[in-house]
């Protein structure tokens, strides 16, 4: 409780900072103007969207050699909140595509793969509200987690692969070097402390909450 | 319940959100136009999060409820009577 509440408040305090360099510290974006702005929220949601699978598929893999509930919260949990990043990384994405492209969608790789991904999540989670309950239905969306697992990496490694209107990476291996100004770079990585501060706090009370729901179901049934 | 009251702190921030946003100096008169999607992906973003955290609350809430029907029916059981609120 203790550590969810300093991460919800860590997360306010970054936001409020992160706000404060979007909107008052850094240079306007000479060739997209005010919009680029949109880059320091829908950059750090979709990298996140993207490392939420990992969590998947970790979830996944460790449920389906251990058998046991914890794995599958963690892969619950990880799916839902990641879910929430994906979709809000296709609809910032959809906002800065107008202002920059003069159109609303693009199916350039790597927005098509992301949309790949936000339907294995969807997927993910239809299968776990209609499948049978208990293991057998943990045990088709383990499945379906693994296979999520594979599109996330395309999704990063497409920006390399299939170079097009869609900008290459920012961060990790594949950024290229100088690739944002200095202050730039600073208030993107403010922002994607903050994004994954905030994650981390949704993720871990969507574990909690999971695991007191299977708790009560248990109860119930036991006492039934 | 408990996630409302710590879920407080963020209600503060589209609050600043609004400020820093009326009090950005206008820098380019030709991108004027386009704040409106900047403004909008903005604003989504915090209706999520925040649709996000009372759909957690709610769920808390309807655990607690499922939890207190629990209760009563172990002590209808039991055949005690049900402890005072």
């Amino acid at each position: 409780m203790n550590l969810r509440l300093a991460l919800l408040g860590a997360s306010g305090v970054l936001m409020a900072l992160t706000l404060w360099m979007v909107f008052l510290w850094v240079p306007t974006e000479a060739s997209l103007g005010v919009s680029q702005r949109i880059f320091y929220f829908h950059v750090p949601i979709a990298m996140i969207g993207l490392a939420a699978f990992a969590f998947v598929t970790v979830g996944s893999i460790g449920y389906l050699w251990r058998k046991t509930e914890r794995w599958d919260n963690l892969a619950y949990a990880a799916a839902e909140v990641g879910t929430l990043f994906t979709t809000l990384a296709l609809v910032t994405g959809i906002l800065w595509n107008r202002p920059a492209l003069e159109l609303w969608w693009t199916w350039s790789p790597q927005l098509t793969l992301t949309l790949v991904l936000w339907m294995i999540y969807v997927a993910y989670l239809m299968l776990r509200a209609y499948a049978p309950k208990g293991a057998q239905g943990a045990r088709y969306a383990a499945v379906l987690g693994i296979l999520g697992g594979i599109d996330a990496p395309i999704v990063y490694m497409a920006a390399k692969w299939w170079r097009d209107v869609h900008p290459g990476a920012f961060v990790g291996p594949l950024a290229e070097e100088g690739a944002l100004e200095e202050p730039m770079a600073i208030a993107f990585r403010v922002a994607l402390l903050t994004f994954t501060f905030l994650f981390t706090y949704l993720f871990l009370e969507r574990y909690s909450l999971r695991r007191d729901e299977e708790a009560v179901e248990r109860l119930w049934h036991s006492h039934a | 319940m408990r996630n409302l009251r710590s879920a407080f702190p963020l209600l503060l921030l589209p609050a600043v959100a609004v400020v820093l946003l009326g009090a950005a100096p206008a820098q380019e008169s030709d991108t004027k136009p386009f704040l409106q999607f900047l403004f909008a992906a903005y604003s989504i973003t915090w209706a999520a999060f925040f649709g996000y955290s009372f759909f957690m609350s709610r769920k808390q809430r309807e655990l607690k409820r499922e939890l207190e029907a629990l209760r009563q029916r172990l002590d209808e059981r039991d055949g005690t009577p049900p402890a005072a609120e």
